[in-house]
């Protein structure tokens, strides 16, 4: 009998996970109480930043870039993210918002300003550079308690690729397991993506009983995505108004259709890219219409975003290849070589444990492809396949810690 | 639930100590010569509170019910404290209608409910017919909804679990025996939590 003791002590001792504290700032009351800088000096702002004071928290350097009304930040200690609005009150540049470590559950209130004779007086005009300015503030705890130091002095340029490069975060953002408060493949979570540094998002496409396509990741309902003691079991059990009516995302939200995912990222987000993982080749055909009709949707709203339909596995790549609406909408490739010349796809996908296949990659591109490598969530692998690789996209869980790697990179 | 899974640690080590400080002819049925072995069969009855740690609709409060329940336990017995065997059984777990003005999108009442099967390899320690019982492995979770507008939907569902039974027979003839029994279940994965009171019945069927 001793030996089942273990058995018991470790059924009582799963140790719950630490709450996440909402820090006490309100962004839009920020907004509201500066004057808005114009795209151009958002664009001249943005830039690398070397941590001056605060290295103990937020490492060395950071990466401040604006999305439309959000400035983030991008720093690779903790795997961290600043999300923040601001503008100018006179001739001193303002900045506040929040910082958080995905590594974990901190989270605090960072408040800068930029003084009239430090970059001031430059946002105030319009015509500033990164190097000019130094925002001089604190960061906090979240409930803004025991302020420090921070010290962000301006030191270049964003890094760019010449042809571009894809940020694409895993799950419409994020993972359940991040615990940033909304859940994955979300109409919430799609919203935050391009904070968390995202400049294209991945999403999961499911099917249900009567043939609808949701997005969703696994093939059955359980606690670690799903709220609601009555929705178990296979997806494809339940119609599209049952999901809606009982069944409710870890977090709260409703599970959304691809059409109004593809909506939300249109009208909703400065995306650039969905990545639509096929699960349910069965409804290709359904799949594709929805595609071909919000990506004339983005065009109506003079938004460039391009939507790949996803072909993961031999079934959904045959199901495509037998599709009438074959050719019709773009596609990518996550199989081999042949499979991406097969359906003619515009961007081949491989796995990250194929490594760097510079000759294929190489290949691609002459054949006017696009490569994005997934999953990469290691910081030296990021750094390995950025500088050593020649991609024009990465897919990961940690789109704040890829894009803090890429854009401070030596110019 | 921590102070709970405390109270089950103390009380198992508390049965397993003092089953490892009983000498060996303590605990053994004497009414049998020595080299024997049963195999017995539990049938108990009755009604579990089945606590829920979030609500289980999320447009409801709701997170107890009361509903009934029985388990089946084939045990197999040698000439020794410990018994083992399996127990299946079942319970409703949930059982509740939502309406129209629950849910705008129903547009009539839909209902719901929640039924497990166990399906548990069962480790047992008996003495003067007082029993202690861990019972551990699968549960096999069915849920239904019915409603006029929106089509019925059957789903199912394994998940593990570990159940604690503790309960008393009075051996009222040689094969058998009529006692309670308290069973206490955790589906941890899934936030479910049950209390079990219950009548059994005690049969010995086959002693070799």
């Amino acid at each position: 009998m001793r030996w089942l003791l273990p058995f018991v002590i470790l059924a009582g001792c799963v140790t719950p996970l630490e709450d996440i504290l909402d820090p006490a700032i309100d962004l839009d009351d920020v907004e509201a109480s500066v004057t808005l800088l114009d795209t151009t000096a958002k664009e001249d702002m943005g830039g690398v930043y070397a941590v001056e004071e605060g290295q103990q928290q937020f490492g060395d350097t950071i990466a401040l870039r604006w999305n439309a009304r959000d400035l983030s930040g991008f720093g690779t200690r903790n795997v961290c993210f600043l999300t923040m609005r601001g503008g100018t009150r006179g001739d001193t540049g303002v900045i506040e918002g929040t910082w958080r470590f995905t590594t974990g559950s901190s989270t605090g209130i960072i408040r800068l300003r930029a003084l009239p004779d430090e970059g001031g007086r430059a946002l105030s005009s319009g015509k500033v550079k990164t190097r000019d300015i130094v925002w001089r503030g604190t960061w906090s705890g979240a409930d803004g308690a025991n302020a420090r130091p921070l010290v962000l002095r301006g030191q270049r340029a964003l890094f760019r690729r010449p042809n571009g490069f894809s940020i694409i975060a895993h799950r419409g953002g994020g993972r359940n397991s991040e615990r940033y408060g909304v859940s994955e493949n979300s109409l919430e979570m799609m919203r935050l993506a391009s904070r968390l540094g995202a400049t294209g998002i991945e999403i999961d496409v499911h099917r249900t009983k009567d043939d609808q396509a949701i997005i969703f990741h696994d093939p059955t309902f359980t606690p670690r995505t799903i709220r609601g003691a009555y929705v178990l079991g296979d997806v494809e059990n339940y119609t599209l108004r049952q999901i809606k009516a009982v069944a409710r995302l870890v977090n709260g939200e409703q599970i959304p259709t691809l059409e109004e995912a593809l909506r939300t990222v249109i009208d909703e987000t400065p995306l650039e890219m969905v990545w639509l993982d096929i699960k349910a080749e069965s409804i290709i055909d359904s799949i594709i219409t929805i595609q071909k009709r919000l990506m004339d949707y983005a065009v109506q709203q003079r938004r460039s975003v391009r939507i790949y339909l996803g072909i993961p596995t031999t079934e959904v790549r045959d199901a495509y290849v037998a599709s009438p609406l074959r050719g019709t909408v773009p596609v990518l490739c996550e199989l081999d070589a042949n499979s991406v010349r097969a359906v003619d796809a515009a961007v081949w996908a491989p796995r990250f444990t194929a490594g760097l296949q510079l000759d294929v990659v190489k290949q691609m591109h002459r054949e006017q492809r696009r490569v994005y490598v997934w999953t990469l969530d290691d910081p030296n692998f990021m750094r390995s396949f950025l500088v050593d690789g020649d991609f024009d996209g990465v897919l990961t869980n940690y789109p704040m810690l890829l894009a803090a790697i890429f854009y401070t990179r030596s110019l | 639930m921590r102070h709970v899974w405390s109270m089950v640690v103390i009380l198992v080590a508390a049965v397993s100590l003092h089953a490892q400080q009983t000498d060996s002819t303590h605990g053994v049925d004497t009414t049998l010569p020595p080299n024997v072995y049963r195999l017995k069969l539990f049938i108990s009855g009755g009604m579990q509170f089945t606590l829920f740690k979030e609500p289980t609709t999320t447009v409801g409060n709701r997170r107890s019910f009361v509903m009934p329940t029985f388990n089946v336990r084939a045990m197999w017995k040698p000439e020794h404290l410990l018994s083992v065997g399996l127990m299946s059984g079942y319970t409703k777990l949930a059982r509740e209608t939502l309406t129209a003005q629950d849910i705008p999108q129903l547009q009539g009442d839909i209902r719901l409910e929640l039924d497990a099967i166990p399906m548990m390899m069962v480790f047992a320690m008996q003495q003067y017919g007082v029993e202690v019982s861990v019972g551990i492995g699968a549960y096999y979770l069915m849920s239904s909804s019915t409603g006029a507008r929106f089509g019925d939907t059957r789903s199912a569902d394994f998940t593990l679990g570990v159940s604690l039974l503790a309960g008393y027979t009075y051996k009222f003839s040689d094969r058998f025996g009529l006692g309670v029994e308290a069973g206490l279940h955790n589906l941890s994965s899934r936030g479910i939590f049950g209390i079990a009171p219950a009548l059994r019945l005690e049969y010995d069927f086959y002693t070799y």
